[in-house]
């Protein structure tokens, strides 16, 4: 028997002797969110590809998120993102098949770690061990958040948990309901485990998460399970609320600056990103980078020295319904570079056309460069208070129970409030329809990697009724298959898994 | 040359044959079937490979030898499925032939594939349109001694909801005056039964204003009342006005054009309008960005970015569907 | 004492040698040393005697050394075959084997080992990686099994199995050998053959033999050769004056893009390539010292490339000592090899970057910011010290002469070899050999700081690279062998009973930041090793030197795998019939030769081309630095599950071989054919593992199927021999196919792996699909208009459901030949001598990355800059289509025939002792091609900015005395 000599490698046998193993661990399953491997950008990765940065979670869910939708294009040809935009993937699409694996992978690891608690405490001593069922709780959390985007990605998928060891085993496909019951009782269950709101370490999920995420999936529960959970969506977003913890960011744009750690008073949890300590060509290093070209001053204005990669824009059908002042003056959300660019998009390669989307920066709100030429400092926020106030009137507006309408106005109102900077913007109860939700949602919250989520229950994803430049891959926009609101099980894994069926349509 | 050249386009290109609809068959478009879909089938165009085409079917009048066609839709597939409403509509409004009626059109099947053009022959068939007889905006007129009683000449009120009419009417003198449901006297006409009440028997006297002026008049057809209010004026209210949000900029009635006009200096800001120099009667944008467009009851204020001297007008007639309207012009 | 060969200079082991009119004898041990003592002193004759051979005689003085030259008394017995674990005669050998001698060698072929032998071989094909000197070569015995198992033969040099991952740094392990050094290289091909090196010899096994010191006076050869190379061909691009007009043809209405366009007509390639100038030098002592065979040579090469920078030098020493203790009973050789291997490795991004950097720009525009090198600069390249265009081509002669990439090898192979013949029972020996085989490289990949293509960690900051990387092989092995003719029964039995143990030890650490140290990068480490061990048996039987059974058997275990599943059986078995020795044709001369070999056999593979040597155990692994994450006010180094698993085992491959042997008119027409078919099962391959088992996505494990199969066939023929001109013509042929039957574990017949990126995050061009060849190509079906021009972006849409995308892919044809052939020839004509050998491949297909990389609309990026295309670009004129790269356009057949090597010399009449020879010749004279790419010739089949192979003259001289 060989024991690995290099003592980066550590087997099973021993690695929980030391408790701070625990801890490592634990940071392993939020690294998991950006992160590729276990050495920088590149190097010891946990799925390979031609390009370790397309594995990270974070660039894949927004490249299906945004690039699938109207608020974004993509200008580099690639024949996956191509495929995207056009509604035209195929179970062979390498996205699709990378996102999956990401999304397993990163499962598996939140498996291990509960076992690994459960398997483990030995020798601890009591706030150790109070410490480490701290960290089963969270791993908990974000095995349900892995599969609350398993569940809205793909619908049917493989299914296991703990008590499923690793090895050559085939596993059994839940269905799309059921998985919604299971992730749903998982939050609620781990909801009571975990640190009240705001008391959490930065970038831990605490109970406010776990709400937020509950809100998120009642509010699309009609899509997962056929039944409509309106009440329950108001019911999580009011916990939130309540809770008192939270309130909005006094700044909009500050959100997505590489200071952003301060807004914690809005972000309710954020990936955080590091440029010295935390490098992934996965995290909103991609979102920057992937964003930033033609006549932006990319070391200056954005904090990346080492270029922009002109690749993604906003549609022209985006920006045009969104926001007919792009200019910010009116609503300061309208965060776009458009000089040297044109609004109208008739070659989607050519990176100038189509307006810009500045609103993610490397910058500092006082102006400064983040650290690293490359790596940005920015965090991304994964759940953050505007989601839940969107989530209460949306779910007041489709009729929940216990919804208060005067409430969801108010809300509205101050999101438009701070977007305007005085209550100019603020609308009536009879403009807050579902129409005017949308575009709201998608004013607060473009490329924050939401968007297909809302446009599928709004009925707008597939089918004709909202059009988009290139949407079914011709210029004007056409109408798509609705059983592109799915997304297939990977070839790859049909072939390996006997248990699986595909998805309707492929 | 290449060897391993297989997938080569033909010299003559097969065009594509239609299959659906038949030739001098009739599609009819009733009230009822309007989102069911219709299905245009054909035979594909053979290039020789198996290219992915892009098919365009369009459609003319009968002998118009598509000259001014409408297209109905592309697709990569042999088959294009619209809605029976948006046939109609193809054929009513862009090819301009009549509603409720049958037409004789013809369809084609265009596709391109690498500078090759192949065009199906075209296809005649019968459409029968179907078109909904034109809403009537119910009225309410009102002859009166204010205007010699004349219904055809009567300025009127508008339905807003369910029973309910509303609106504004300038009466250049006091006295007598009725409702009634037609330019006529044939039809319901409403008289005076007790203040605030309507009676349908139309022997009964009319209402009587006090005084002439600009009044707004409320009417409920079924639980026969009414209400008025004098309105002296309508004033501009708003950080953008010089009374703020505190005194109205009064505005004056122009009884030969009808409408309430002022011109004065706006500060950038908010401008609603109000009657009475109160809060009762007030109006606001629908869009609070725009310098013209529909008075809606809001909290919302039309935003003035620029301060300066501007003519503000507001029309209270309710000649358009739009309603009441203002328009904020700078000078 | 001396040593007895053959006419080839084998040794001959077992030969009886006696004094005329004593009975003083002996037998030559397996390296064909014998020694006799008690000798009476003065002129004696000495006799040697030996199945197959005609009995010699060689009068000698009393303890001189003497060199037996034994004849064979027919063809077919003449050679002695080297099997692993000893040799036996040719005439016994029962496997498919093929033999090169130094003699057979490709003249000139002084950078590497290789090279010396391409082409000779049926079966076996070697393949240069780039035309940089020293370069590395991919060597297929019977093409590759593996999938993600390695496909390198097992190389053995002087009975030391040695280690042939390339090393950072080094090139190549065949190239840090001097070609000169070597006797024979001897390949076992098939699995009856090879199953004595069972675990390691699924692909073949190369036994290399270095020359050895012979009893006699002392001898001294001095071989020095010159040369010159040069590129044969250009990419064609387009030039400046072209450029200019091509892009004001496209984008003529654009005046943002002509404003990039400049004035000058730079040819870069030229700016980048040489003729380029290489010396090499061996010079050799061999003899012996007193009773001491020696030889001793010392080498050294000096070649630069024709990429200019390039430079490859080579220094070796070789020590071969063979003593002889114990009356002759202990036989000792000694092997000593010494490298020392300094390369400048050039940018070699400056080959691509030539191609497409924009002609009509100077090399040096005077700016101070670029170190005066034309530099893209954003804002439209208005300000030539402006900020730079990172993603733009480089300029190839600023990457070229900013650029510091060196690195020094040192690699130091010996072993002592000790065969013993017991005092008691001389027919059996025991051999003990001891090994090592330790290398050492390390270097730099330095850039200066304000150059434009460096860029990570610091804009423009340069680039520190260092690296260090070593490797410890120990080998330790013991075996009985046992030879004994037992007269009674006609027969001869050879047994071999032995161990083997051997251990693999490997480490490397790598550092970067940029120049000023502002931001270094974490240390990149590693420490890996693993061991083998086997035990082994064969035994050989010969009736009536007719008949040949040769059985083996091997039980193999590797640290690689668990505890249960460590061990793998390898056994084999062959039989052979010597036709010729039947009555019917004993006394044809038309047919000299004529025997049938049947073998089979089972060979295992473990060798995983990754520096994971525990895929078995379940692993955590720990972050470096610049992947740690955030909790609260802490980063911290995370901890990750390895994927793994536990029950990986054995990849093998089992061998059915039928082969002849034949030779007629009197052995003038010689050669053999031979038939094989392979099956390899539970491939070690990297698959995707099922969503939620494991640890990582992709994992290894034994996965799949593949089947193999060929035909083999080689004809010598002796054209002419007559006393002033001979003339030798070689000629063989290959098939081969392989053909994967599965890829998953439950049958399932869909699954793909694709691999083989090209340009774009996720194109790969290549794939492996169930029921067609590994490594296909896997493309979109181009569409062509009626002039048999591809339309842009129109590809057929193969499944029929009028949409493209990624399941309209297919397999379309295989970078690897399906025949090969291969042609040499030697004549010498009184003291001229002149030799040429080449090669034909057919039905190698090559994805020509370089042309699918040209099109219109690659003329100008948005990120503003130009780009030149080659003349590509001219044939489809592609400009906005995507993926146009992905199209089986650019699948091009690059059968070719190449002219390997032209060679003339002339000998000087012997004065005295001194014997001299010049010579001059031609490395890849031509190559005949329908191929568009610069060279055809490209192992894996994806031509993309391939260093070009150079066309190489020579001159040579050879000195002995
Ligand atoms: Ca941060
Ligand atoms: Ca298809």
């Amino acid at each position: 028997n060989v024991k690995p000599k290099d003592p980066r490698i550590i087997t099973s046998a021993t690695v929980f002797d030391k408790p701070e193993a625990y801890k490592q661990f634990l940071a392993k399953l939020y690294a998991t969110l950006s992160l590729t491997g276990q050495k920088g950008e590149s190097g010891l990765p946990e799925i390979s590809a031609p390009d370790e940065g397309t594995t990270a979670f974070l660039r894949g869910y927004w490249a299906l998120q945004e690039v699938t939708t109207d608020e974004c294009i993509n200008a580099w040809g690639d024949g996956g993102l191509v495929e995207y935009h056009g509604h035209a993937w195929s179970d062979q699409n390498s996205y699709v098949n990378l996102m999956y694996q990401r999304l397993f992978i990163n499962i598996s690891y939140c498996n291990e770690m509960i076992r690994a608690v459960n398997d483990n405490p030995g020798g601890l001593s009591g706030t150790q061990k109070t410490e480490i069922d701290a960290y089963q709780a969270e791993a908990r959390f974000l095995r349900a958040y892995f599969y609350a985007c398993a569940m809205d990605i793909f619908g049917n998928v493989p299914f296991v948990t703990e008590a499923d060891k690793p090895g050559a085993f085939l596993p059994k496909q839940i269905k799309r309901a059921d998985l919604f019951n299971y992730v749903e009782s998982e939050l609620k269950a781990v909801a009571d485990l975990l640190p009240a709101p705001g008391s959490s370490e930065y970038a831990r999920a605490n109970k406010a998460a776990a709400w937020a995420l509950l809100s998120r999936i009642y509010l699309n529960a009609q899509v997962y399970t056929g039944s409509a959970r309106y009440d329950q969506a108001i019911t999580y977003a009011n916990m939130v609320i309540n809770s008192g913890a939270y309130t909005l960011h006094d700044n909009y744009a500050g959100l997505f600056l590489a200071d952003n750690h301060l807004a914690g008073d809005e972000i309710i949890l954020p990936i955080a990103s590091s440029g010295a300590n935390s490098r992934s060509y996965g995290d909103v290093t991609f979102i920057i980078h992937a964003g930033v070209g033609g006549s932006m001053d990319a070391a200056n204005d954005y904090g990346i020295a080492s270029g922009g990669w002109n690749g993604n824009r906003m549609t022209t059908a985006f920006v045009d319904t969104q926001f007919p002042d792009p200019s910010g003056a009116t609503d300061k959300r309208a965060i776009f570079h458009t000089d040297g660019q044109t609004l109208t998009i008739t070659n989607p390669t050519i990176f100038t056309e189509g307006y810009l989307c500045a609103k993610w920066k490397n910058v500092t709100s006082t102006g400064e460069i983040g650290g690293n030429a490359t790596f940005v400092e920015t965090d991304f926020p994964l759940f953050r208070l505007a989601e839940v106030y969107l989530n209460y009137a949306e779910a007041t507006v489709r009729g929940g129970a216990g919804g208060d309408a005067g409430k969801a106005l108010q809300l509205v109102n101050e999101l438009r409030a701070r977007a305007y900077g005085n209550t100019s913007g603020n609308i009536t109860s009879s403009q807050l329809t579902l129409d005017f939700l949308l575009q709201e949602k998608g004013r607060e919250f473009y490329w924050e990697a939401q968007r297909r989520t809302d446009l599928i229950r709004h009925g707008k994803f597939t089918g004709s009724d909202l059009l988009w430049d290139f949407k079914g891959g011709v210029m004007a926009g056409t109408g798509t298959a609705p059983h592109f609101s799915l997304f297939p099980i990977p070839a790859s894994d049909l072939q390996l898994n006997n248990n699986l069926v595909q998805n309707p349509g492929y | 040359k290449k060897d391993n050249i297989v997938a080569v386009i033909k010299n003559n290109p097969g065009a594509p044959a239609i299959t659906t609809p038949a030739a001098a068959s009739t599609i009819t478009i009733t009230k009822d079937d309007m989102d069911t879909r219709v299905v245009m089938r054909w035979n594909r165009a053979d290039y020789g490979a198996k290219a992915v085409l892009n098919y365009t079917v369009q459609l003319d009048k009968a002998g118009n030898n598509f000259a001014a066609p409408v297209t109905l839709g592309n697709t990569a597939t042999d088959s294009l499925s619209i809605t029976r409403a948006g046939l109609n509509n193809a054929v009513m409004t862009s090819l301009g032939l009549p509603a409720n009626a049958e037409s004789e059109v013809e369809m084609r099947v265009t596709t391109a594939f690498n500078k090759d053009t192949v065009t199906s022959n075209p296809v005649k068939f019968k459409v029968v349109t179907y078109k909904d007889p034109e809403p009537v905006r119910l009225q309410l007129w009102l002859p009166g001694a204010y205007q010699g009683w004349s219904p055809p000449a009567a300025p009127v009120i508008y339905n807003v909801e369910g029973s309910n009419y509303e609106g504004y009417v300038y009466m250049a003198t006091a006295g007598e005056f009725k409702f009634t449901s037609a330019p006529d006297w044939d039809h319901i006409n409403y008289g005076y039964e007790a203040d605030g009440k309507l009676t349908t028997d139309g022997l009964k006297g009319g209402i009587i204003v006090p005084s002439a002026g600009y009044y707004k008049f409320n009417v409920n057809v079924d639980a026969l009342t009414y209400s008025y209010t004098l309105v002296e004026s309508f004033g501009l209210i708003g950080t953008a006005t010089p009374g703020q949000w505190d005194n109205s900029t009064p505005m004056t009635y122009n009884a030969t054009t009808g409408v309430w006009t002022v011109t004065t200096d706006l500060a950038a800001g908010a401008l609603k309008f109000r009657a009475n120099n109160g809060w009762d009667l007030n109006y606001g944008p629908a869009v609070t960005a725009d310098l013209s467009g529909r008075l809606i009851q809001t909290n919302d204020a039309i935003n003035i970015t620029e301060a300066g001297n501007y003519t503000v007008t507001i029309d209270m007639r309710q000649s358009t569907p739009d309603g009441y309207t203002y328009m904020v012009v700078k000078n | 004492t001396g040593r007895v060969v053959d006419d080839g200079n084998l040794p001959l082991p077992g030969v009886t040698i006696s004094i005329k009119g004593t009975n003083l004898s002996t037998a030559a041990d397996v390296n064909g040393y014998f020694k006799l003592s008690n000798v009476p002193a003065g002129p004696q004759t000495l006799v040697a005697s030996f199945i197959g051979y005609k009995n010699l005689e060689q009068t000698a003085e009393a303890g001189a050394a003497v060199n037996l030259q034994m004849e064979p008394s027919s063809l077919a017995l003449n050679e002695v075959a080297v099997i692993g674990y000893g040799t036996v005669r040719k005439s016994d050998a029962t496997g498919s084997i093929g033999v090169v001698t130094a003699k057979d060698f490709n003249r000139g072929a002084v950078n590497s080992l290789q090279e010396a032998i391409t082409g000779k071989l049926a079966g076996v094909v070697i393949t240069s990686n780039s035309g940089a000197p020293g370069n590395a070569s991919t060597i297929r015995i019977r093409g590759g099994a593996s999938i993600n198992g390695s496909n390198d033969p097992l190389i053995v040099i002087d009975n030391v199995p040695v280690d042939n991952f390339l090393m950072g740094g080094a090139s190549n392990i065949l190239a840090t050998i001097n070609p000169n050094d070597i006797e024979n290289i001897t390949v076992l091909k098939d699995a009856s053959a090879t199953a004595i090196y069972g675990a390691r010899a699924s692909n073949g096994v190369m036994l290399i033999t270095t020359k050895r010191g012979t009893k006699g006076p002392a001898q001294i050869n001095y071989n020095v050769i010159a040369s010159l190379s040069t590129l044969p061909k250009h990419v064609d691009v387009y030039n400046g004056d072209e450029f200019r007009s091509v892009v004001n043809k496209v984008y003529g209405n654009i005046p943002a893009v002509t404003a990039l366009l400049g004035t000058e007509n730079t040819d870069w390639q030229k700016e980048i390539y040489q003729n380029a100038f290489g010396q090499d030098h061996n010079i050799s002592f061999s003899g012996s010292a007193k009773n001491l065979p020696y030889r001793v040579s010392l080498g050294y090469n000096n070649s630069d490339g024709v990429l200019k920078t390039y430079n490859f030098k080579r220094t070796t020493v070789a020590v071969g000592l063979d003593p002889s203790l114990l009356k002759n009973h202990l036989n000792i050789h000694i092997n000593l090899k010494g490298l020392y291997n300094t390369n400048n490795f050039a940018e070699q991004a400056a080959i691509g970057n030539a191609i497409n950097y924009d002609p009509t720009k100077p090399v040096r525009n005077g700016n101070t910011r670029w170190r005066g090198y034309t530099t893209w600069t954003d804002n439209g390249n208005t300000d030539i010290n402006g900020a730079p265009v990172t993603l733009a081509p480089a300029n190839p002669v600023a990457q070229l002469e900013l650029t510091d990439n060196k690195s020094t090898v040192r690699r130091s192979i010996g072993n002592v070899q000790l065969d013993y013949k017991m005092h008691f029972l001389p027919d059996l020996h025991a051999n003990v050999n001891l090994g090592y085989d330790y290398a050492q490289s390390f270097g730099h990949n330095n850039a200066r700081d304000s150059t434009q293509w460096v860029y990570i960690p610091v804009v423009a900051g340069g680039r520190l690279n260092n690296y260090e990387e070593n490797k410890k092989n120990k080998l330790f092995d013991f075996y009985l062998n046992y030879i004994k003719d037992i007269k009674s029964i006609q027969s001869r039995l050879n047994v071999t009973a032995g161990y083997s143990w051997s251990h693999f030890y490997n480490d490397g650490k790598s550092q970067s930041s940029d120049v000023a140290r502002t931001a270094p990068q974490p240390l990149d480490s590693y420490i890996t090793e693993y061991y083998l061990a086997g035990f082994f048996g064969r035994l050989d039987y010969s009736f009536k030197d007719k008949y040949q059974l040769t059985a083996t058997v091997r039980r193999d275990g590797t640290s690689r795998f668990a505890e249960d599943r460590r061990w793998g059986w390898f056994p084999a078995a062959a039989f052979t019939w010597r036709l010729k020795e039947e009555n019917f044709l004993k006394n044809s001369n038309t047919v000299s030769d004529l025997k049938l070999r049947v073998g089979y056999g089972v060979t295992g593979q473990q060798d995983l081309l990754t520096k994971n040597n525990y895929p078995y155990l379940a692993k955590y692994t720990i972050s470096d630095q610049t992947s740690r994450y955030q909790l609260g006010d802490a980063f911290y180094n995370t901890l990750r599950p390895d994927g793994y698993d536990a029950n990986i085992k054995w990849e093998t491959t089992t061998t059915t071989n039928f082969g002849l042997d034949y030779g007629f008119l009197n052995g003038r027409l010689s050669g053999a054919v031979d038939v094989y078919f392979r099956k390899s099962k539970d491939l070690l391959s990297t698959v995707p593992a099922a969503a939620g088992t494991n640890f990582s996505a992709f994992v290894l494990t034994n996965v799949g199927d593949s089947e193999n199969k060929g035909i083999e066939f080689s004809l010598n023929a002796v054209l002419a021999a007559k006393k002033d001109f001979n003339w030798n013509l070689g000629y063989n042929l290959s098939y081969n196919r392989t053909k994967i039957t599965n890829l998953s574990l439950n049958g399932n017949t869909g699954t793909i792996l694709q691999f083989g990126g090209i340009s774009g995050t996720f194109n790969t061009i290549k794939a492996h699909v169930v029921g067609s060849r590994t490594g296909s190509f896997y493309v979109y079906q181009q569409i062509y208009d009626t002039n048999g021009k591809p339309i842009e972006g129109a590809y057929a849409d193969r499944n029929g459901d009028d949409v493209i995308n990624s399941s309209d892919l297919y397999i379309y044809q295989n970078p690897d030949p399906v025949i090969q052939m291969g042609i040499n020839s030697r004549a010498s004509y009184k003291r001229w001598d002149f030799s040429f050998s080449g090669r034909l491949s057919l039905g190698n297909y090559n994805y020509n990355n370089v042309a699918a990389g040209s099109t219109y609309r690659g003329l100008y990026s948005s990120l503003g800059y130009l780009a030149n295309q080659t003349k590509a670009a001219e044939e489809t004129q592609f400009t906005t289509a995507l993926q146009t790269n992905m199209s089986d356009f650019y699948i091009q057949n690059a059968s070719f025939f190449r002219m390997d090597n032209i060679n003339i010399g002339y000998s000087f009449p012997d004065v005295k002792r001194l014997k001299i020879r010049v010579n001059g010749g031609v490395q890849n004279v031509f190559v005949i091609t329908k191929y568009k790419g610069l060279d055809p010739e490209i192992s894996g089949g994806l031509d993309n900015n391939f260093f070009p192979r150079a066309r190489m003259f020579q001159l040579g001289l050879n000195c002995t005395f």
